[in-house]
């Protein structure tokens, strides 16, 4: 708990003149008595208190750099060169009453930006972020200076959304690095950014960065009436603001994109969305989403319009295997092996044979597995990842068949819900799905396929029934919006005609809005 | 948020539980490889003391070559194997019955590729046998029938000298037919009940048989039927002609005609027939049948340059037209002296004279007249011999 | 956040599938039993009906824009009435969604899982329904138009396929012979009257309108169901056994079952909601729980039926219940109209 600090206010009284500055602000020297003992008690005692603030931290540096004119930081988080040059090298001829107001203290030091702190505690405060404060003798408030020097990495490549074609560039945890990725892709004054400081504990920056006039007010309202109003002691990621922007604890789809790609980030920003951007965290938010936005990847917009339609197909029959390939092999192999031709039933039968698990558990035993695989890829370092990799693929590959484990026939459906779950693009919608998968699996199990209609069915209806910040997730398939439908569902328009719908659509979305 | 939200997620959990719960009772699965599947049944009439009425063939393939784990699977020369069961009962339900310790597995007809009929079937044998394999043992719509004048177990029991199974050599035989080799058609067991249950005409069933030697199957025409009572033996051409009317819209197959002593082949490509029907005098209906034949000549029959002329090509066509009118006009007298409606024209009489019944139709039927009107389109030249 | 209202395009919609859908279903067989070669006509006969029956509904909607049906009945027709009136609706509607989910359950009972017992079948269909009416009118329709993507091309096959496959026969049509019309004019008359029943949910689904030109949507289902005696498997079957899909019935039965939840959707709804405003006109929502055990009534009635053919028989009765319920609604209509002051209300 923070402790309560004595502040003294800034506009002093007359009779507390000693510590005030000259009434009149002159810049002759006051006339306040310079005995040197009790001459710089305010500046200790300023120290004191925000060193007590922050509990006599191992890390904090005070320095005094000339008389009355003392700076003091959180020495990891700030750059030590640009305290030599931005305030020691300036300050030290300097004198504590050329000080006194800030238009002063501006010219004389070379940064951007001297703030002056409310109050001592806001003082801490800024200290605590990594500022530094710079505590001058005569003033109530320390000056605070941004010279933050931070571990940062540099801007690399996107790891887990890398594409062929497009802009290399990722997020980084930079805040500021992250904003000026965004800033340069869209140039235009109508970008809004709107900071706020979330996290009880953690106090972590979040940008709210948006279109003026393609976003909608109401939906930015919400962002920013959400993430104010979130009371979470920590945010160390954009992940933990997800469930409070979407208001929805137990969702089974992302409300949101998470994404690493500024460009990605720009053009949600462009479509209308608002992107969260968190300090600390690579992953920008970008929000309200619908199913259809898990499945588009940006590089669809860089190749030609065909080439897209080709990729997205194949994206949603990857997305079918992934889903109710097991199910489907439970469906033919235990009820209705009927709606096959009759040699491929022959093939299963034969394929089966000498298997002893139905094959519901030998579908549950090589997901599972294949779960297994997936997780301790991701987790192992990558030198003993390999390692694990290929032992699990024999496992999974030969072994398993040989040992009449399981049938050849259940490895190709295996590999096929493998591959085709890495054919879709977002990593959350992938790890949906996989989890759908098991619904899919369960309910064939109980009625063959006519369970997995009704699976689907379920399915269907819940992501019919999700809403993020008032956009239905099915749109514009469900409810249609034909003019969306046709520019960027199955089907990616080339630019030009894509501008011409773009039109169209805002005129569409205005009537409806005059409708409602 | 929404109104009842929690309770919507609450149900949504539920519905998982529940069918994760009754999973266990997941009453209709039964594993692939528990079940014996039927690929071809065999129909036959027998007479027994016992009361037997029919006999019935199954044949059900081994999964031979199984079990070789990674992915060795059967040897390209190894002969398909296949279990022949054969037993009688008074009712299909019956015989299929006595031969469930044999097969080795659950009898699972959903893969059902052939029926096949044998020749001394009793009508309405037939009609109950196929009742019974449609809608109590839920054979697919889709399974081809034919005919046989063989005992059906014999004739399953050929093994091809190819070494290939029966079904695919069956498959062969009429896959052979539409690219010109001979002609063959099974229809699909669906359309043998419509026309059956429907009365919308009489049986037409191409008949395999077993080669003279012995080793390997042959097609050797059409079963006609008068109802489903075993009527006579058409040849391949007009059984070719047979399914041309009979369907209104048949892919073809191979016929060859004569001219000036010259041998000529064409290849049908497709025939569009349409037919009509009226009330004729003493109320026996009349028939008009309108043929249109697309065809391709296979070999010039000797002439070279004079193909090349349109008139000479105008003359064949017309000379083929005249061929396949007589064929279809002496096919149609041999029809009625069976007095079986395979044309299926009782169809088209139906709406023609909305009064007629089938019995009165059939009744009627071996002295209706019918006008053939044919024409050919000779769309290719074929080899310049 | 959430948008309040259906747009009109939605509602369309909504009517349309629920028309389309339930007709697919039930009238093709229904329509031949009653009127036999003549049934194609009969689509066509249910215009005049169906407009008129339209206009009513679109009047009450604007009589009373803001209400549902069980919210305005006692107002225009006193408690006692309205409680007759409504229960017919309920009916109506309850015996819609038993039939849907039943007969498609029997149907698999005898063909592709018969050993799975049919209430369980029945459950599995009220399950899907139960979440869509628990999740509100908005994801009804949107639910909707999602399955439109899966019927629609299906439905548009089968009605354009026996154009190419050359087995319509016009011919077929030709003479209409007057003694085959009067067979059971009756009961055709009635098939007519309900056939079009689809913008009966404008007295579920009105209050979620604002503006909404009903009339404009158009009729494009005169010519729905021409021929319906042909089975939909010969139409659809190819000639040679080389076709690739020979198991095509299983598609069928898939495609069919979404057919059948969409109308069952609709119809579940319209009837839980009616009973729950009849029984507290002030509640906004239908009570969850209620709904619940609306559905678990619906399961228990489907215990009734023994097979396909006493749904089929429950469906013939049920048409004389739309017959009843679509002359009421220009009835209601016309007394909105006579007693337009008391009608306003306060």
């Amino acid at each position: 708990m923070r402790k309560p600090i004595k502040i003294t206010p800034r506009s002093l009284p007359a009779d507390a003149g000693m510590l005030g500055p000259p009434p009149d602000g002159s810049p002759e020297a006051p006339d306040f008595p310079l005995d040197a003992a009790s001459r710089f008690d305010d500046v200790e005692e300023q120290i004191s208190l925000i060193t007590t603030a922050l509990g006599n931290p191992s890390d904090l540096t005070v320095r005094r750099i000339s008389d009355g004119i003392v700076c003091l930081f959180l020495s990891p988080l700030v750059e030590q060169g640009a305290v030599r040059h931005s305030l020691v090298e300036p300050l030290s001829k300097a004198d504590w009453s050329e000080l006194q107001e800030n238009s002063r203290a501006a010219r004389l030091l070379p940064v951007a930006v001297v703030s002056e702190a409310r109050s001592v505690e806001g003082a801490v405060d800024k200290a605590a972020e990594g500022e530094v404060a710079l505590i001058v003798h005569g003033r109530p408030t320390p000056y605070t200076l941004d010279l933050r020097g931070r571990v940062a990495r540099q801007i690399s490549p996107p790891i887990s959304e890398p594409s062929v074609r497009g802009p290399r560039d990722s997020l980084t945890e930079r805040l500021s690095d992250n904003l000026a990725l965004v800033r340069q892709r869209i140039r235009s004054r109508n970008l809004r950014v709107r900071e706020l400081t979330v996290g009880l504990d953690t106090r972590t920056r979040v940008a709210v960065c948006y279109f003026e006039g393609k976003a909608s007010p109401e939906i930015v309202d919400a962002v920013v009436r959400r993430l104010s109003a979130i009371d979470t002691p920590s945010v160390l990621d954009s992940s933990y603001l997800m469930t409070y922007l979407s208001q929805k604890t137990w969702t089974l789809f992302p409300p949101a994109v998470a994404t690493e790609r500024a460009d990605r980030v720009c053009a949600g920003i462009l479509q209308g969305r608002v992107a969260v951007i968190c300090d600390n965290s690579p992953f920008a938010l970008v929000i309200p989403i619908q199913m259809v936005t898990l499945f588009q990847a940006n590089e669809d917009h860089y190749s030609l319009a065909i080439h897209s339609f080709l990729l997205r197909t194949v994206r949603i029959i990857g997305w079918l295997a992934a889903t109710m390939a097991p199910g489907l092999y439970i469906g033919i192999a235990s009820f209705n092996p009927g709606i096959l031709p009759a040699p491929a039933v022959m093939t299963i039968a034969a394929a089966r044979q000498g298997v002893p698990y139905p094959p519901v558990i030998e579908v549950l035993i090589m997901d599972i597995a294949l779960e297994m695989l997936a997780e301790a890829s991701v987790r192992l370092p990558t030198y003993v990842g390999g390692a694990a990799t290929v032992v699990g693929g024999l496992i999974l590959g030969t072994a398993a068949a040989q040992a009449r484990l399981v049938s050849n026939v259940m490895i190709i459906v295996v590999a096929l819900t493998a591959i085709g779950s890495f054919a879709i693009p977002d990593y959350q919608n992938q790890l949906s799905w996989r989890t759908m998968k098991y619904l899919y699996t369960l309910s064939a199990a109980f009625l063959g396929i006519i369970g997995l209609t009704t699976a689907g069915l379920i399915i269907l209806v819940y992501v019919c029934s999700m809403d993020v910040l008032g956009v239905p997730y099915m749109s514009p398939i469900a409810p249609w919006r034909w003019t969306a439908m046709m520019k960027d569902v199955a089907v990616r328009v080339p630019d030009p005609l894509a501008v011409e719908l773009g039109k169209q659509q805002r005129a569409e979305e205005a009537e409806g809005a005059a409708d409602a | 948020m929404h109104g009842c939200g929690p309770l919507r997620q609450i149900a949504a959990l539920a519905s998982i539980l529940l069918v994760m719960t009754t999973t266990a009772g997941c009453w209709d699965a039964l594993d692939i490889d528990k079940r014996a599947f039927v690929s071809v049944v065999g129909l036959d009439s027998v007479d027994s003391d016992k009361g037997d009425r029919i006999r019935v063939t199954l044949m059900i393939p081994t999964l031979g070559g199984a079990g070789g784990g990674g992915g060795a699977g059967m040897p390209e020369t190894m002969p398909a194997r296949a279990l022949v069961v054969e037993e009688s009962g008074a009712s299909v339900e019956e015989a299929v019955e006595k031969m469930r310790a044999m097969v080795g597995g659950v009898l699972d007809f959903s893969a059902l590729q052939y029926v096949a009929v044998g020749r001394g079937m009793n009508p309405d044998d037939l009609m109950s046998s196929m009742h019974t394999l449609h809608f109590t043992r839920f054979i697919p719509m889709t399974p081809l029938m034919f005919a046989t004048e063989e005992r059906v177990n014999d004739l399953f029991s050929v093994e091809s000298p190819s070494g290939r199974g029966f079904t695919d050599t069956l498959d062969a035989i009429q896959a052979q037919g539409r690219i010109g080799w001979g002609h063959i058609h099974y229809p699909q067991s669906w359309e043998i009940m419509t026309l059956l249950v429907n009365k919308t005409g009489d049986l037409a069933l191409s008949v395999i048989d077993r080669t003279d030697q012995g080793d390997g199957l042959q097609a050797v025409g059409a079963a006609v039927y008068d109802d489903a009572r075993y009527a006579g033996l058409i040849g391949p051409i007009d059984a070719l002609m047979l399914y041309s009317v009979a369907h209104r819209k048949y892919p073809g197959g191979t016929y060859p005609f004569v001219h000036e002593g010259r041998e000529f082949l064409m290849r049908i490509l497709g025939v569009r027939t349409s037919v009509k029907a009226d009330r004729g005098a003493d109320s026996v209906p009349r028939v008009t049948v309108d043929m249109r034949v697309n065809a391709t000549l296979l070999d010039s029959g000797g002439y070279r340059l004079p193909l090349l002329n349109r008139k000479r090509l105008d003359e064949l066509e017309q000379v083929a037209a005249r061929d396949v009118e007589a064929r279809v006009g002496r096919l149609l007298e041999r029809l009625q002296g069976w007095n079986s409606d395979a044309m299926r024209f009782y169809r088209e009489v139906r709406v023609g004279i909305p009064g007629m019944s089938y019995e009165d139709f059939k009744e009627v039927y071996p002295r209706i007249t019918v006008d053939f009107n044919v024409s050919v389109l000779l769309v290719r030249t074929g080899l310049l011999r | 956040m959430r948008e309040p209202y259906l747009s009109w395009p939605e509602a369309a919609w909504l009517i349309m599938q629920y028309s389309t859908c339930a007709n697919y279903l039930f009238m093709p067989q229904l329509l031949y039993s009653v009127s036999g070669r003549f049934s194609w006509a009969v689509p066509i006969i249910a215009i005049p009906p169906a407009i008129v029956g339209a206009w009513a509904v679109y009047y009450l909607h604007t009589r009373f824009p803001e209400e549902r049906l069980g919210q305005f009945l006692p107002r225009l027709v006193g408690r006692p009435l309205s409680i007759a009136i409504g229960g017919l609706y309920i009916l109506f509607w309850m015996g819609g969604a038993l039939t849907n989910v039943t007969v498609f359950a029997h149907y698999l009972s005898d063909t592709k899982l018969q050993f799975t017992p049919v209430t369980v079948l029945v459950a599995t269909n009220v399950l899907v329904v139960l979440l869509v009416s628990l999740s509100g009118l908005k994801t009804l329709v949107r639910v909707n138009d999602a399955l439109v993507f899966i019927v629609a091309p299906f439905i548009l096959f089968s009605w354009l396929w026996p154009f190419f496959a050359s087995k319509l026969d016009f011919s077929n049509l030709a003479p209409v012979k007057l003694p085959e019309l009067a067979s059971d004019p009756l009961r055709m008359a009635m098939a007519a009257v309900t056939m079009y029943h689809g913008y009966q949910i404008i007295l579920i689904a009105g209050p979620a309108l604002i503006t909404m030109p009903l009339l404009a949507f158009g009729w494009p289902y005169a010519n729905l169901l021409t021929y319906p005696a042909a089975s939909f498997m010969e139409v659809v079957a190819p000639k040679t056994g080389l076709f690739p899909i020979r198991r095509f019935d299983f598609v069928l039965t898939v495609l069919f079952r979404y057919i059948m939840i969409v109308a069952a959707m609709s119809y579940f709804y319209s009837a839980a909601q009616t009973l729950s405003d009849l029984v507290s006109p002030t509640a906004r929502r239908m009570h969850p729980w209620f709904v619940v055990a609306l559905g678990i009534i619906l399961v228990i009635l489907s215990t009734v039926f023994k097979g396909i053919r006493t749904v089929m028989q429950f469906a013939s009765v049920w048409v004389i219940l739309g017959a009843g319920v679509a002359v009421i609604a220009p009835l209601l209509a016309l007394v909105a109209f006579v007693r337009l002051d008391a009608a306003r209300g306060r």
